[in-house]
This record gives C-alpha cells, structure tokens and sequence, in this order.
C-alpha cells in the first residue's frame, strides 16, 4: 500500500506501507522515521514560516509543520531522539523569474533544516536544489527514499 | 472542500471574468495560430490544497508557462500542455514564422522534454500572448491595471509547475481559488489547460471595480 501525501500535508506509515508524494517543485519533502520502531513520517512543505495571521494545515509550513509530524510520529509509537531525517526538493523551477521571493525553494531547505536542527534530528540524506521537480517514496521498512525526476532519473537514498 | 470563503455572488462574477479573459485569449491565440480554438466552459472555485492534485493530474508530464502578474490584481496565469501538444503547437508556430516552411528541428535525441531553443522561444510567446490579451480583457472591463512578468517555462510534473503559482497567492489561506479552461486547438486537436490563481487579496478590488457585494 502507497499512501499519498497530498501538497500542504503529511501522513505517518508503518511497514508494509509507503508513503510518496508527487510534483516537489520548490517545495520540501520531509520524511522522518525510526528504524528501531519503524515507523515513519512525510511532510509536503510548501513556505518556512507560519507567520502571525497566516493560515493552512501545519504541514504547509517548515516550522509548524515539522513539530507536528514529530508529534504524529510519536503518537505512532515512535521515540524521537531514535528519529532521522531524509529531504528532497526545494528546486528553482522557474530561474528565469528568480527574484528573491521566488527564491523560495533555497528558503524551504533552509527553513526545513533550522526545524530538524532545533529538533536534533540528523539529516542522512538530502536530495535539494536544482531546477526540475521530484517525486519521492519512502519505505519504512527498508528507510530507502527513491526519488524520481520528470525526466526518467531514479535515486535511492 | 469549500468553507465557503466567498458567496456564490462573488465566485460567479470572478468566473465571468476569467470566462470573459479566457475567451479572448484563445481568439487571439487562434488568430495567430490561423486555426480555430475552442474553449471549455471554465470553471472557477474555491479549492484545497488536497485537491489540487488529483484536479491537474499532479504527477503527468507537463509543458508549462508561468505568467507572473501584479498591480491593482495580483496572481498568476499558467498555460499547461502535454509534451507532445507543446511540441505540435511549437512547430505550428515556427512553422508560421517561417512564412509556412517546416522547420527542421536538430534534437540530438527524441526524448519527450527535449525542445530546441526555437520551440522553447514559441512557446513562450504563446504563453506571452494568451497572458497579454487576458490582462488586456480584466482591463477594458475593470479598468484595473497589471504588469506581467516575462514568462517562465518548465517541463515538469504538473504540480511542481502549478505550485509556483499556488504558493505565492497561498500563503495567508488555506484554500485557492483557481480557475480552469481547456482549449483545444486545429485539427490536429492539440490541448492545453489555462489555470487562473488570483491572489486573495486581490478578489475584493476585482469585486470592487465589478460592483459586486463580496461580503
């Protein structure tokens, strides 16, 4: 079983499912787990920061929506300080228009990161920047994350 | 689905506008093309951001171009093709340009998002003209003013292109209001998608300026 983790949203997975998520333009997919209760994490982070006023599921933004999944995730019997993390994203899909405000994927990788850090959960594995979009899987029970391009590449991290 | 941000009243004159916009960007993009393009109805709503995904086909290839626009309306255009019907209407195009000619492309392979820099080039000045004329019909009918950027064009996975547009008018919702139109274009039937993300902030001036009661 796949479960789909819509933009702006996240989901936790046991084995024997996996959990993807389509189209990581600038945005970040964030995956955690715990590979000693196996059980995992992923967040569609579409800006950093849920400033004052601003509105939307936690996992629209890096700094609400990291917590959050930490939380879900220990409500799933994980333990945090057990927890990784792997990312992807974050791509200039449109380096033509580049001004600061559309430097936004460069934002959501850092803000992702300043997130984990607070946390302390390491990043094993980043997969960020560039230009062109991703889809990313994660299998809980093996802790591999494959990512796809539009163009046909596959990496496994 | 909806929490219903904006009554009905609202949602049908935004639809009318980008009906009304719509229209006439794809008569002008049948005048240049000289071929007749048909439009769907366009829909226009409040959608969540759960929901985007399965309404773009969030995974399938695209060729898109991103049309920035601020000013009294802020918001984005997108102009959405499949990698074979951007090729189609790219070569229409260059075709066009050189007075009815073929022109020989020299792609080193055939892979699906390979376009010369010529096809890339046509392309976007379809994406500049479909925008341009749709500023160009909100104007005369609002008399409200716009800038557009240049266009941005990427082959990707239709969100990630469409996510661009989403998260600059998304950052204080948690839903979009996103308009759709098809075009179908020619004989050869060549498709696109025109995709209308108005910025929130901005619905209240456009109902302003239509003299619709938006509260």
């Amino acid at each position: 079983m796949v479960i789909h983790v819509p933009i702006a949203h996240m989901a936790v997975a046991r084995p024997p499912a996996k959990l993807r998520t389509t189209g990581l333009g600038s945005c970040v997919g964030v995956v955690l787990y715990d590979p000693w209760a196996r059980v995992a994490g992923m967040a569609h982070i579409m800006l950093p920061q849920a400033t004052e006023g601003r509105e939307g599921p936690p996992a629209k933004f890096a700094d609400t929506g990291i917590p959050e999944l930490v939380r879900r995730i220990e409500e799933a019997g994980g333990v945090r300080r057990r927890l990784r993390a792997k990312i992807a994203g974050g791509a200039n899909m449109f380096p033509q228009l580049s001004n600061d405000f559309f430097r936004i994927g460069e934002k959501n990788v850092l803000a992702v990161r300043a997130a984990l850090q607070e946390l302390r959960i390491p990043v094993e594995a980043e997969d960020v920047g560039g230009t062109v979009g991703r889809t990313i899987e994660f299998d809980p029970e093996s802790g591999k994350l494959t990512v796809w391009t539009i163009r046909g590449e596959v990496a496994v991290f | 689905m909806t929490t219903g941000r904006y009554p009905q009243l609202a949602l049908d004159a935004l639809r009318e506008i980008f009906n009304i916009g719509a229209h006439h960007a794809a008569r002008a993009l049948g005048e240049l093309l000289q071929v007749t393009v048909r439009i769907s109805v366009p829909t226009l709503r409040e959608v969540d951001f759960a929901e985007v995904d399965a309404l773009v086909g969030g995974e399938e290839p695209r060729v898109g171009a991103y049309l920035r626009f601020r000013g009294d309306l802020e918001g984005s255009l997108f102009f959405l093709l499949s990698p074979r019907d951007a090729r189609a209407l790219a070569r229409r195009m260059t075709m066009l340009l050189a007075g009815g000619t073929e022109v020989r492309t020299d792609r080193a392979n055939g892979k699906e998002g390979d376009f010369t820099e010529l096809e890339w080039s046509a392309l976007a000045e379809i994406g500049n003209i479909l925008a341009g004329n749709f500023v160009a019909t909100l104007f005369s009918f609002t008399s409200l003013e716009m800038r557009m950027s240049v266009p941005g064009l990427a082959y990707d996975y239709a969100l990630a292109i469409l996510a661009e547009g989403m998260l600059a008018v998304g950052e204080s919702t948690d839903e979009i209001l996103l308009g759709d139109a098809r075009l179908s274009a020619g004989e050869q039937e060549i498709r696109g998608e025109l995709v209308f993300l108005p910025h929130p902030r901005s619905v209240d001036v456009l109902l302003a300026a239509l003299a619709v009661d938006g509260k």
